[in-house]
């Protein structure tokens, strides 16, 4: 068992590119993944290998659980409750997520990897935000999508979902 | 394998991010300058965009379909194969299908009998889609209209004399000198059943279950119907003032003056046992006793829930509910101050209030229950006073419920989804005169019903009309009653019914 943490106690995580980054551990323990990981292992003061995860990429995760180190941990409770279809995220989230399409592809790799919920969901919404209201040759538009259907496939789909275009 | 595929191959094999760098440097270092112009083409065509959604594995791709429209969710379908498959994956499907969460199994189990064929649950996922758009948009894929024996409403058995329960509505048929037997409409098949006591005994109440339909008689019996086999039991009632019914998939519970009965169709036997008046304000000194005005029947847990009103001296109203076992043991007690708008009425000084209905508001368990007090009508300020009873944790709460419309009742929650964009979670329905667009009453007490308008969003109004409103030929109809669930909305007139169908497969081949 670790006795009384000190307030900034610093730990060191190794990305997947060989980079040593020294964050508090407040901070790194957004990330359940590390939590639980410090929880088992203790106090060893060695470098936390995070195979996953390249050092651009923890940056930026680093920078959000920064942000973010004093929300209260995310509740367990599945939004099954509430379940709002709301895409809106606070005004530091949106600009955090002004980036292109793949740093916004690893962060929400890297969230759903290190288990920062509330990261992930940011993520994932930024993505609904993309998707919401657009036809799908817009969405291929957006994400660089090839239309891979034949003619008559794609006829067919559409058929399919043509109740769904009001 | 060609050349240049395997070169391709061997640098999708590099799994770390050093040598696949390595690997890229030593591509460029060979590139003369007219290839490395187009690279530079190539990648200022891709621009970084990527396909987000078709990289991440399902679990992520499920989490932002959760914040999409389910309308949006099977636009996507027509992305790409990788989109199509991804999103008719069971994690996403599951997952982004948020109505699923409205409805219980059992339901979910009947509702999926619609779809024979279909194993993986897509098709009914698909359609369970498909109706809510419709119902949100108000666009039914079928109406018609049913020519009923007279149903002569009298003003004070309007509030029990009809009552539907998902995909089929029952009422009691009345002639000049009462009613005599039951009408059950199938909404699904239009199949209607009449069912009589054995020896036409007047009826005086009715309810309808998930499996069954009961009616009592004056007489003092009270007939259970299996609605599939439509083989009818009974059972007796000892003799006393007959207050409430109730009924929950195959049990019955009967309130009387001073007892409740419990009756179940497949065990057979009744319970009786005594319900005390209630005391609604235990701590002030003078408790008054109430006696109990309605009740729900929890056929698994086995309890029966007791209701009753009361006031203070200065006009507060209370609601108490008392917990019974079958076996008739107290379990326990809950009171809630009602909602205080009749309270300050000037000419009130103790009104005495009384439940109207309760109602099923969702699978969790959640009722709302429908009061008023008895010296004034029942609508004030365009609201119907209710509260919802919780009776999963066996609490109330305040719902500020703007149902306007008396003979509105609500079945499950499968109408507050839709009206998410105004942090509500009910869907308002709205009676409205077409010429003032007003709110309308007949003589302040029941409304005249001239549109069936629907307001799913703000601004985003729905108008059902019938025909023969719209060529004038019929005036309005005092008697008319409104039901809405999520597959069908009925409105009964005098003389004939109107339906309107949101389910595809509720629709009858032609």
């Amino acid at each position: 068992m670790a006795a009384s943490t000190p307030a900034t106690q610093m730990i060191t995580l190794t990305t997947n590119d060989g980079v040593d980054m020294t964050i508090e551990r407040q901070v790194a323990e957004r990330s359940i993944l590390i939590k639980n990981l410090l929880e088992d292992v203790g106090e060893t003061g060695e470098a936390i290998p995070i195979p996953n995860v390249s050092e651009p990429v923890m940056r930026k995760v680093i920078e959000w659980c920064e942000q973010h180190k004093k929300d209260p941990p995310a509740s367990n409770d599945d939004d099954s409750d509430s379940r709002k279809k709301s895409t809106d995220i606070d005004e530091w989230d949106q600009k955090f997520m002004q980036v292109d399409q793949e740093m916004l592809f690893e962060i929400i790799l890297a969230a759903n990897y290190l288990d920062i919920k509330a990261l992930l969901d940011v993520g994932c919404k930024t993505v609904a935000n993309m998707i919401k209201g657009k036809s799908p040759e817009e969405i291929r538009k957006t994400f660089n999508i090839q239309n891979d259907f034949t003619p008559e496939e794609e006829d067919q789909i559409r058929r399919e979902n043509e109740w769904a275009e009001e | 394998m060609r050349d240049d595929l395997q070169v391709v191959d061997s640098f999708k094999r590099l799994a770390s991010r050093r040598s696949r760098a390595e690997a890229l440097e030593g591509i460029v270092a060979e590139l003369d300058s007219y290839e490395q112009a187009a690279l530079r083409n190539a990648l200022n065509a891709k621009e970084f965009r990527y396909d987000i959604v078709g990289s991440l594995p399902p679990e992520v791709v499920s989490i932002i379909f959760k914040h999409v429209e389910v309308v949006d969710f099977f636009r996507c379908h027509q992305v790409s194969r990788r989109w199509r498959s991804l999103l008719a994956s069971k994690e996403v499907l599951r997952q982004n299908l948020g109505f699923m969460h409205w409805y219980s199994d059992a339901e979910l189990a009947q509702a999926r009998k619609l779809y024979p064929r279909d194993c993986g649950g897509y098709e009914f996922l698909q359609g369970m889609a498909k109706r809510m758009h419709r119902f949100k948009h108000g666009n039914p894929c079928d109406h018609y209209q049913l020519h009923a024996t007279p149903m002569l409403f009298f003003q004070e058995q309007r509030k029990s004399s009809s009552v539907m329960c998902g995909e089929r509505i029952a009422w009691m048929v009345f002639s000049d000198n009462g009613s005599q037997a039951i009408t059950v409409l199938n909404l699904r098949t239009r199949e209607c059943v009449d069912f009589v006591g054995q020896a036409r005994e007047h009826i005086s109440c009715i309810s309808l279950a998930e499996d069954v339909v009961s009616y009592v008689t004056f007489s003092g019996v009270c007939y259970v119907v299996d609605l599939e086999t439509r083989e009818k039991r009974y059972f007796r009632l000892p003799s006393s003032e007959l207050i409430s019914i109730t009924s929950r998939h195959r049990t019955v519970a009967v309130l009387r003056k001073g007892a409740v009965s419990v009756w179940n169709y497949d065990e057979g036997s009744c319970h009786t046992f005594p319900v005390m008046e209630e005391p609604c304000l235990e701590n002030s000194g003078a408790s008054e006793l109430q006696q109990p005005q309605d009740l729900l029947v929890h056929p698994i847990k086995r309890t029966v829930d007791v209701f009753c009103c009361g006031s203070d001296v200065t006009g507060q109203g209370y609601i108490r509910s008392a917990r019974y076992s079958f076996s008739g043991e107290k379990i326990s007690a809950v009171t809630a101050p009602l909602p205080t708008i009749l309270t300050t009425h000037p000419h009130l000084r103790s009104p005495v209030w009384e439940i109207q209905a309760i109602v099923p508001l969702d699978c969790k368990g959640r009722f709302t229950i429908h009061f008023g007090c008895k010296e004034t009508h029942y609508f004030e300020h365009g609201h119907w006073h209710s509260m919802v009873f919780d009776d999963v944790s066996c609490n109330f709460s305040r719902k500020s419920l703007e149902i306007v419309v008396m003979s509105f009742k609500y079945w499950k929650d499968v109408l507050y989804p839709l009206d998410m964009a105004n942090d509500g979670f009910y869907m308002t329905p709205v009676v409205v005169d077409p010429l003032t667009s007003n709110i309308r009453f007949a003589n302040g007490e029941l409304p005249c019903i001239y549109d069936v308008r629907y307001d799913p969003k703000p601004r985003n109004t729905i108008t059902l009309r019938c025909q023969d409103r719209e060529e004038g030929h019929l005036p309005p109809d005092d008697s008319e009653l409104l039901y809405v669930n999520d597959r069908f909305i009925v409105l009964f007139r005098s003389m004939e019914i109107h339906v309107w169908c949101f389910e595809e497969r509720d629709v009858p081949a032609a």
